[in-house]
């Protein structure tokens, strides 16, 4: 088991090791000036005195290696450069931005998992009827949405014509609710984007979760279980439902990329204050090192992540749980 | 002989209802798209009415912000959406392809290398990633495909490696291997023609993919200014509000009702395809 | 007599694509208590298919078409799911075709053997976990291996704790499914003699299923024959040895086991089993039997007795020109 961890350890070093690595050649290899990249557009409108000070900041004039050794170092001690269009430390906005992104893809992951696990159960467990079909033809038509469409959709029906719900970001301006109402008020944000997020991530969760089930129902060990007079109710539950969880933990992992990339655009959508928003507004307009910074902390994110997952799993596999495993 | 194949290959993707109806919708989709010069009402880039206008005899849906018709920029958008998703998804199931088939017919420590690759490569959030390559890179229609399929030939590469390693277990490639055969015939004859069929349907639903992921990079602001594609026009839309407006239902619905209707014609073809190709997926579901 | 079991025109059809695949038809047999019945046939020759339907497991798209299963006087067939769940394990249990799949792998096999216990008698957990101890230890297992889950135990192993599951409740019957698939020449013959010292100490009636004939005709009271669907013959193990009337059970005896191969079918028949889809009304042997003439591509022999305790289904019976 250790191995296996290790070997895991390992493979998520080196995708953040690569990742750093693209991110410090992109802005210094991209024809045109590393200014830039490395500070904004608003470059053009600076005094030479300043580009200066920001040439000496990212040391431009150092080797390239020289460079690299001080990007690393900033990176792991919290360091990820300055946004000089919005005149912050960028580790303060995504600071300030972390909390609701892990609100809502943190929720959204759950709940999607649960969903897609419960309803591709009963699939399986009625395959081949007409609750299998329907249920397979409409998560197929959920999976080929695209996510900022349902949530335009969703906020064009239950916020601008219903009005029932806030039309966009996390709680009120301006309304210095407290306590519960403020939970309240966050909770009615919430609701869209957390249903979109789970519309769309739902399918994959669904579909693997009824091939998964639909094989261990063929399993020999089933029948045993049937033999032995086991009801119905605990061969589905007990014997059959955790064996075939074990290959939705694996897409569990898979997914999590995904969701954070869905809740990028989503909460573009729905102006919701989270790392996504925060990277499409760097992207509007051409913050480069807040890119690049919002999209390190996504990828830290999922590789932490799935590491945890991978640690959860062995709970979940005795075969992978035990010492001679 | 392999003509045969084929035609049994057809045969049983038009006599699936699920293939048949996925088939349908591309070829709809394939003619809107060549005849949208014919079709349209307007030019799609040119003003032609008042901004914000209503659905009327006129504008079947409506204008835009700026009075374009927006019908006439739906059915012109049909051929980048469809575009770029057929040839991004071309260029990542070749990638797709190579790397799978070095990775199954050499196995060892080049196939452990590769697929380890494929791991790292699946662990990457790829929607920001693509979001941060194309920030840089700049907004193109070549871009935006280079983006797509520098990121998505992982997944077809596992699937094409592991049927390699299945042809390889047949007696025949072994064979041609310890005679000596060259590797390129070797290939040619007896590993393509069984890795096509399932590279096919991985390419069916890599359009779909391609696709969404296309919608979803314009959408954000990263797609081809110069070409709108049914993502552009939904920039425009949640950048001018329309959905908080009635203009959703003729700016905001019938776009995402196009990218779901083609989406779904690629993921049923592909389905079925891999149904087909995959007798023991058949009896399972 | 002491009939434990008794079959009586058993018949399981599956639905195919190709049409209704006779899988066993009209099956009977019966089994007295403390007796070993040995099921012989090819592979694909409708054992499995007689265990599962004398279980009641077998799922749609296969179907018990008509029959009777009478264990202890009580009809299986008709039992409700309630009166089903109660006889299960406690009066039939099943040692499966390969024990490597029938264990599930998230459990403890101690956990497992327990469930058993716990779902058909009144004890504590402490008594059933004790029990299960006991189990183990009579099947050669140590006691204390009740925590490890399945895939710590080798396949001989894996067998050996699928026969102390079998054996939780002490019940009447007990159905050994072709129990020793896949496992090396010497751990097969450890598991069947357990099997068979188990048997007569416990006072068990047994059905083995097996192809190997030579096995079976040295452990087994009496032997039934199956070829494609149908019992042709059934008798006590020394007169099949001895006296062989159905023209398959001569070919199979006269067919010499090969032992440096044991997995090897021991059947060398020209011919192969006929398709069971659509069978016509006939002999189903007909097609590789020797002897066969017109009435045998017409009629299906009747399953009858020549003597006491010795049945064949073979129209040279009745003719008397058996060759």
């Amino acid at each position: 088991m250790g191995k296996f961890i290790a070997g895991k350890l390992l493979q998520y070093l080196i995708v953040i090791f690569l990742m750093l690595t693209l991110n410090f050649l992109l802005p210094r290899l991209m024809p045109g000036n590393p200014l830039v990249f490395l500070a904004g557009e608003d470059v053009g409108f600076m005094s030479s005195a300043e580009k200066e000070a920001i040439l000496d900041k990212y040391g431009l004039n150092d080797s390239i290696l020289e460079q690299y050794g001080a990007y690393i170092k900033n990176i792991f001690t919290g360091d990820f450069g300055y946004s000089y269009q919005q005149k912050r430390p960028i580790s303060e906005l995504l600071m300030e931005r972390l909390p609701w992104t892990m609100l809502l893809t943190g929720l959204g992951l759950v709940l999607s998992t649960v969903i897609g696990v419960m309803f591709g159960a009963i699939s399986a467990w009625r395959r081949g009827t007409r609750t299998d079909a329907n249920l397979l033809t409409v998560f197929m038509f959920l999976s080929a949405m695209p996510s900022f469409w349902v949530g335009m959709i969703l906020v064009s029906i239950f916020s601008a014509q219903l009005g029932w719900l806030p039309v966009f970001g996390a709680e009120s301006a301006w309304s210095n609710y407290t306590g519960m109402d403020r939970l309240i008020d966050i909770g009615k944000h919430l609701i869209l984007p957390l249903a979109t997020l789970i519309l769309i991530s739902v399918t994959s969760t669904f579909m693997i979760m009824r091939y998964s089930m639909l094989n261990v129902l063929g399993e020999d060990y089933i029948m045993m279980a049937k033999a032995k007079g086991v009801k119905e109710k605990v061969i589905k539950y007990k014997h059959a439902m955790r064996n075939a969880l074990l290959p939705v933990a694996t897409v569990f992992m898979l997914s999590l990329g995904f969701t954070l990339g869905g809740a990028t655009v989503i909460e573009t959508v729905f102006a919701y204050p989270g790392v996504g928003r925060l990277m499409f507004e760097s992207v509007l307009s051409r913050d480069y090192p807040l890119i690049q910074a919002t999209f390190l902390i996504i990828t830290f994110s999922v590789v932490i992540a799935n590491f945890l997952a991978d640690l959860i799993y062995p709970l979940l596999d005795p075969k992978v749980g035990s010492r001679n495993g | 002989m392999v003509n045969q194949k084929w035609k049994k290959y057809w045969q049983v993707l038009t006599s699936n209802n699920i293939g048949l109806f996925g088939l349908i919708l591309l070829v709809i989709f394939l003619l809107i798209a060549l005849l949208a010069p014919i079709l349209a009402p307007f030019d799609p880039s040119a003003r032609v009415g008042d901004p914000f206008m209503k659905p009327n005899s006129q504008f079947l849906l409506g204008t835009n912000d700026v009075g374009q018709d927006i019908l006439s920029e739906l059915l012109y958008g049909t051929r980048i959406s469809l575009l770029i998703g057929v040839i991004a998804a071309f260029i990542s199931i070749l990638l797709g392809c190579l790397v799978g088939i070095i990775s199954g017919y050499y196995g060892g420590k080049t196939d452990a290398f590769l697929m380890r690759l494929v791991d790292l490569v699946l662990v990457i959030p790829f929607l920001p990633l693509m979001i941060l390559l194309a920030a840089f890179i700049g907004p193109s229609f070549w871009n935006i495909v280079l983006v797509i399929s520098l990121i998505s030939w992982a997944s077809p590469a596992r699937v094409i490696r592991s049927q390699v390693l299945t042809l390889k277990t047949k007696g025949y490639v072994e064979a041609a291997k310890s005679i000596g055969t060259n590797i390129t015939v070797i290939l040619g004859r007896h590993i393509l023609p069984g890795v096509i069929p399932i590279a096919l349907s991985q390419f069916v639903l890599a359009a779909s993919h391609s696709i969404l992921i296309e919608a979803s990079l314009s959408f954000l602001g990263l797609g081809d200014p110069f070409t709108k594609s049914w993502g552009t026009i939904l920039y425009y839309a949640q950048a001018r509000g329309a959905f908080l407006t009635d203009a959703w239902i003729w700016w905001v619905l019938p776009p995402g009702l196009l990218i779901t209707t083609l989406v779904i014609g690629f993921a049923f073809t592909g389905y079925s395809l891999e149904e087909i190709l995959n007798p023991r997926l058949r009896k399972e579901r | 007599m002491n009939t434990v079991l008794s079959v009586e025109n058993l018949s399981t059809y599956f639905k195919t694509d190709k049409g209704i695949a006779k899988a066993v038809e009209n099956v009977s047999f019966s089994l007295n208590k403390g007796e070993m019945l040995g099921l012989i046939g090819e592979s694909g020759c409708g054992k499995t298919t007689v265990a599962q339907s004398i279980l009641r497991l077998i799922e749609y798209p296969g179907k018990v078409v008509s029959g009777r299963v009478l264990l202890n006087g009580r009809d299986l067939i008709k039992a409700s799911e309630k009166e089903l769940s109660s006889m299960r394990w406690k009066e039939i249990s099943v040692i499966p075709q390969s024990a490597m799949n029938a264990l599930n792998p998230i459990f403890t096999i101690g956990d497992q053997i327990m469930e058993s216990i716990l779902l058909h008698e009144n004890v504590s957990k402490r008594e059933a976990l004790q029990r299960t101890k006991t189990l183990l230890e009579l099947v050669g297992i140590d006691g204390e291996r009740w925590r490890s889950y399945p895939h710590e135990f080798s396949g001989g192993m894996k067998q050996r704790v699928a026969i102390a599951m079998a054996l939780a409740c002490n019940p009447k019957l007990v159905i050994s499914d072709e129990s020793t698939t896949g496992l090396d020449v010497l751990t097969q013959a450890q598991v069947i003699a357990l099997i068979k010292s188990l048997q007569k100490k416990m006072d068990l009636s047994v059905i083995l299923i097996s192809h190997d004939l030579p096995m079976v005709t040295a452990i087994c009271d009496k032997i039934a024959i199956m070829y494609a669907g149908n019992i042709v013959e059934w008798a006590s193990t020394e007169d099949i040895l001895k006296n062989p009337r159905h023209p398959y059970s001569q070919a199979l005896l006269n067919a010499s086991p090969d032992l440096s191969n044991p997995e090897k079918e021991v059947v060398s028949i020209p011919g192969s089993v006929p398709n069971l889809v659509d069978f016509p009304h006939s002999c189903r042997f007909h097609t590789r039997c020797p002897y066969a003439y017109d009435k045998c591509r017409q009629e299906n022999p009747e399953f009858k007795e020549i003597k006491k305790g010795h049945y064949v289904a073979c129209f040279l019976e009745e003719e008397g020109n058996h060759g």
